[in-house]
């Protein structure tokens, strides 16, 4: 080896070492994987903007396609078009998500406290069933509210309060930002409450007494002490709920387009469908820079007090405050809250998917038709009920097998990201595969189903065209997810290596054995509940698909998207009645596991 | 000649477990710092220190779990791990086992999968798996706790289950980090037993790592005392309780902790020896009279004596088997370990001697120890 430096030979030596660690190889895959996946289409989606496209001779005769231009940016934010196509969605987008963060906050806070910190009666249910409104799809609210409010201008006869009242209700009502924000106040109102209520019982009643031996009065243990403490969970379900409801597309179409009210999110859909690709686009970017300038709003404004949730294994006492003669008060709101946000929608969806006629909503009226009714031309243009009807059944399939590959990628990722991350603690290859797995958090769902768009369209680097494919809707929605799949699996990883790992290690053990015998059982619970979020939210996706899918590609949530659209609501509801039916059985069956993996296991946690 | 042969300065023996200049670093912290290390074959030794002096990235580096920057790991005259050579043995083929600070057991297995899981591992028959556990169980007092779940059992019991897969696979290199930190003061006392029993009667070399230096005088053949990622003095528990190298060490090693106490080399025209206010203790130094000292006494080292320094007890602490006294002398508070039957009350005036034999003396600057040659008991001026 006289030829080789000694200090060359120690640098092959260290790289040789490296490459023999499974998880720097598993970290190594990912992040080529991120590159294809994540990056990379970032980059082509701005490329697109910035080049002339076959599509803008129509308006630019002059264009040479292929080559580059600032054509589109100019007209995008100084034409005379500017107004209509950028700055009034987007004024619209921040006005409707941010009164509907603010009424989501200031419910979910509520409900939080009522439920962690006092001695409202029935505590434990509305726990449970505080969480329904986000299981349900985001613009099932939507629809019900139509089912409400709608009027002539939606074409597809009155809604219940015309029927009743027998005036149609005011297009302010019906229509634009406030059913906007009321309705998405109403879906996103669980983030704040499951935030918020953890939060709450990991504050030790100690804290809070210390301040009142100290003489504190209530105001300012609330200021001084309570508050500071849990701002950090209110802070970040504010930009959850912001970022969630600016890249929201349902139900801003829905309740905004009889009005022509634009929001980013339904102005990059109608770009895109109207061939307007680099327009859309621009305005995806636009939304993709507002979501991460929040997040990292709120990344500069917590710091260093994030560290303040402090997770101790000792038990943590809570305070119950007594609500006295406030006690019926707190309960009507507590439970008129659920009453209208689950009750209420889901008794009007399954009542209207039965109702012949969409105006009439006597008992008279009602019949199984849109349910199991065989083809009657008489009825919705002899389209047969949806259980038999075979596209709805191809698309509750394409549903249910998308949502379990999700699910199962999800599971897969999150363990891999886990591993590169936590194992490569502090190495390059460690950070950027956690920041890179963050990234589409960043990038709103209709902004990401564009770029998918622009990207997968034609075949593609080592890809080929997966536009209209199954695959591709996988692939969007496993990415899509991997922010909260690696969050679970690199928590998960943090609870488990460390000693209870090494012990393998000692042993002998290699990394698959390790993964089989020691790693994934004691992973799965944590991984569980990541893995149901992905079903969950894949089940109930649009936003994010809506731009990719084609016929053969159909799930039940662009199908009630399609009869929305197309005035049959009977059908649009009959599916997502379908359609919760399938999430909540979802949900049972991973409760159920669970369950049987404990009592088989008998584990009661990691012991330390 | 080969590293197999090689001796270890001052031991004779063969070395099991060598560190050469071994430096590891977290990012900008350097947890260990150019150490070298023998352990020979068959010793007990224990890596004792504060926390964040480095014992346990050392043990860590001994077991493959961690890899060093520089320097290398040799077991068993053999390289297992140096980036020049290029030699990275993982861990589980070091033939090592090792019990870890919380336990570590698997709480989705019962206690005899736990301690199977090292043999099926190695890929050895069921029967022989089968008859392996019971042995160890049977010899850690575990008979019949095997089909139970670790969360189901004592602190103490999930203790010997570690130490039984530790066992299990009968490794010729036992390491334990801290293997007693999470039990209680009584327990402790007992697994400390159990702990030199294993170790003595298996043929292993053991390396222990603690930051209670009960456990490291009592249990040890050898103790190396580390701060800063550096070993400051490596010996027998006596010859460190005795005679600390450094007041690092002075101060570290005993429990009530030793009187440091600010002195000087007393003039050219009195007899030698060293002045710590109105104590006076006889001997030679090499260094100039003026020179300041700190002198050390460990409290049982005192003497009452009528004709001692004055001092006045402020506090009596009663132990159980003896009686500790805080006292002032001069201006220094001191600790004074008396017998038990001793009737002092606090206020009391004592005279106080000490035998110039049992003192140590340090540089205050370098913190080193400087020889010192104890003479005759002076009389006290």
């Amino acid at each position: 080896m006289a030829l080789v430096s000694p200090a060359l030979t120690v640098r092959l030596h260290r790289l040789r070492y490296s490459l023999s660690r499974p998880h720097v190889v598993i970290g190594l895959v990912l992040a080529a994987v991120l590159a294809v996946l994540v990056v990379a289409p970032l980059g082509q989606l701005v490329a697109t903007t910035l080049v002339w496209s076959d599509e803008d001779l129509r308006m630019a005769p002059d264009a040479t396609p292929g080559s580059w231009t600032a054509y589109h940016w100019i007209r995008g934010f100084a034409s005379e078009t500017s107004r209509n196509a950028l700055y009034l969605p987007l004024r619209n987008s921040l006005v409707t998500a941010t009164g509907a963060s603010m009424a989501a906050l200031a419910i979910g806070a509520l409900l939080a406290w009522l439920v962690v910190r006092t001695d409202l009666p029935g505590r434990g249910l509305l726990q449970t069933l505080g969480v329904v409104p986000y299981i349900l799809p985001s613009w099932t609210i939507a629809l019900v509210w139509l089912t409400l409010f709608r009027n002539a201008r939606a074409g597809a006869g009155v809604g219940l309060f015309e029927y009743l009242t027998g005036s149609p209700p005011p297009d302010w009502l019906a229509y634009g930002p406030v059913p906007i924000v009321a309705v998405l106040g109403l879906h996103y109102f669980p983030f704040t409450f499951l935030l918020l209520a953890a939060a709450m019982r990991s504050v030790d009643a100690s804290l809070e007494e210390s301040g009142e031996v100290l003489g504190a009065r209530a105001g300012m243990i609330l200021r001084r002490i309570t508050l500071p403490l849990l701002l950090p969970a209110l802070l970040s379900a504010l930009v959850l709920t912001l970022s969630k409801a600016l890249g929201t597309f349902g139900t801003p179409y829905l309740l905004g387009l009889p009005v022509r009210y634009f929001t980013l999110s339904t102005m990059i859909y109608s770009n895109i469908v109207s061939r307007a690709a680099a327009a859309g686009y621009i305005l995806a970017l636009l939304l993709i820079a507002i979501s991460a300038l929040t997040v990292y709003a709120n990344q500069r404004m917590i710091g260093a007090r994030r560290s303040f949730v402090t997770i101790t294994g000792r038990g943590v006492r809570s305070r119950t405050v007594g609500l006295g003669r406030w006690r019926g008060a707190a309960a009507v709101f507590a439970w008129g809250l659920i009453a209208i946000s689950v009750f209420l929608p889901l008794a009007l969806l399954v009542w209207e998917s039965l109702m012949r006629y969409s105006d009439n909503y006597s008992l008279g009226n009602l019949t199984l038709h849109f349910w199991v009714g065989s083809p009657d031309l008489a009825i919705a243009d002899g389209e047969a009920g949806i259980l038999r009807n075979r596209q709805i059944l191809g698309a509750a399939w394409n549903s249910i097998r998308l949502s379990l590959s999700v699910a199962v990628l999800s599971a897969v990722a999150g363990i891999a990201v886990g591993l590169t991350v936590v194992k490569g603690r502090g190495t390059l290859l460690a950070k950027s595969v956690e920041q890179v797995s963050f990234l589409p958090y960043l990038v709103p769902s209709i902004a990401f189903g564009a770029i998918y768009l622009a990207v997968f369209l034609r075949s593609w680097g080592p890809l080929p065209a997966l536009y209209g494919s199954f695959a591709l809707l996988v692939m969007i929605c496993a990415v899509k997810n991997l922010p909260f799949a690696s969050r679970s699996g690199i928590a998960a990883m943090m609870q488990v290596s460390g000693e209870l790992e090494e012990a393998s290690v000692v042993l002998g053990a290699p990394l698959w054995l390790r993964l089989r015998r020691v790693l994934a059982p004691l992973v799965a619970s944590g991984l569980l509940s990541g893995v149901l979020l992905a079903f969950i939210s894949t089940m109930r996706e649009l936003s994010l698909i809506i731009l990719l899918i084609t016929p053969a590609t159909r799930t039940l949530t662009t199908m009630t998207f399609r009869y929305t659209e197309q005035g049959a609501p009977q059908f649009a509801n009959a599916i997502i009645v379908l359609l919760i039916a399938l999430i909540l059985a979802g949900e049972i069956a991973a409760r159920r596991l669970e369950a049987r993996a404990h009592a088989t296991r008998r584990s009661e946690g990691v012991v330390a | 000649m080969s590293p197999a042969q090689e001796r270890c300065p001052g031991g004779g023996q063969t070395a099991l477990v060598e560190l050469r200049g071994v430096t590891k670093r977290f990012g900008q912290v350097t947890a260990v710092r150019d150490l070298s290390l023998n352990v020979r074959a068959g010793e007990f030794l224990t890596l004792l220190g504060p926390s964040g002096c480095g014992k346990t990235t050392a043990l860590r580096m001994i077991a493959g779990l961690e890899q060093p920057d520089e320097g290398e790991v040799w077991i068993g005259g053999r390289p297992v791990f140096s980036w020049e050579q290029g030699v990275f043995v993982p861990s589980g083929a070091r033939d090592l086992g090792m019990v870890f600070q919380s336990f570590a057991l698997w709480p989705h297995m019962t206690v005899h999968e736990n301690v199977a899981f090292g043999l099926q591992v190695r890929r050895r028959p069921p029967d022989e798996i089968a008859m392996g556990v019971e042995e160890v169980l049977h010899y850690l007092h575990l008979e019949g706790l095997g089909p139970r779940f670790p969360h189901e059992l004592s602190g103490g019991q999930q203790q010997r289950v570690a130490l039984a897969r530790m066992l299990v696979t009968r490794p010729r290199l036992f390491l334990m980090d801290e293997p007693l930190s999470n039990l209680d003061a009584k327990l402790r006392t007992a697994m400390r037993v159990e702990v030199k029993r294993v170790h003595a009667e298996s043929e292993a070399t053991t390396v222990y790592v603690t930051h209670d230096q009960i456990e490291a005088l009592t249990m040890s053949d050898r103790v190396a005392v580390m701060r800063g990622g550096q070993i400051l003095q490596i010996g027998p528990p006596q010859e460190l309780y005795e005679k600390p190298a450094t007041l690092f060490v002075a101060d570290f090693v005993g429990n009530p902790m030793i009187n440091l106490l600010r002195g000087s080399v007393r003039a050219a025209g009195d007899p030698a020896g060293l002045s710590v206010g109105p104590l006076v203790i006889a001997g030679q130094t090499h260094l100039a009279p003026g020179t300041a000292v700190v002198v050390a006494v460990r409290p049982e080292d005192w003497r009452v004596a009528p004709d001692g320094a004055p001092v006045v007890v402020e506090q009596v602490q009663p132990t159980g088997s003896d009686v500790l006294l805080l006292a002032r002398l001069d201006r220094t508070s001191i600790l004074v370990r008396v017998p038990k039957d001793s009737r002092i009350s606090p206020g009391d005036r004592i005279g106080l001697a000490v035998d110039p034999t049992r003192v140590n003396v340090f540089d205050p600057a370098s913190e080193q120890a400087v020889p010192f040659a104890p003479g005759p008991v002076a009389p006290q001026g």
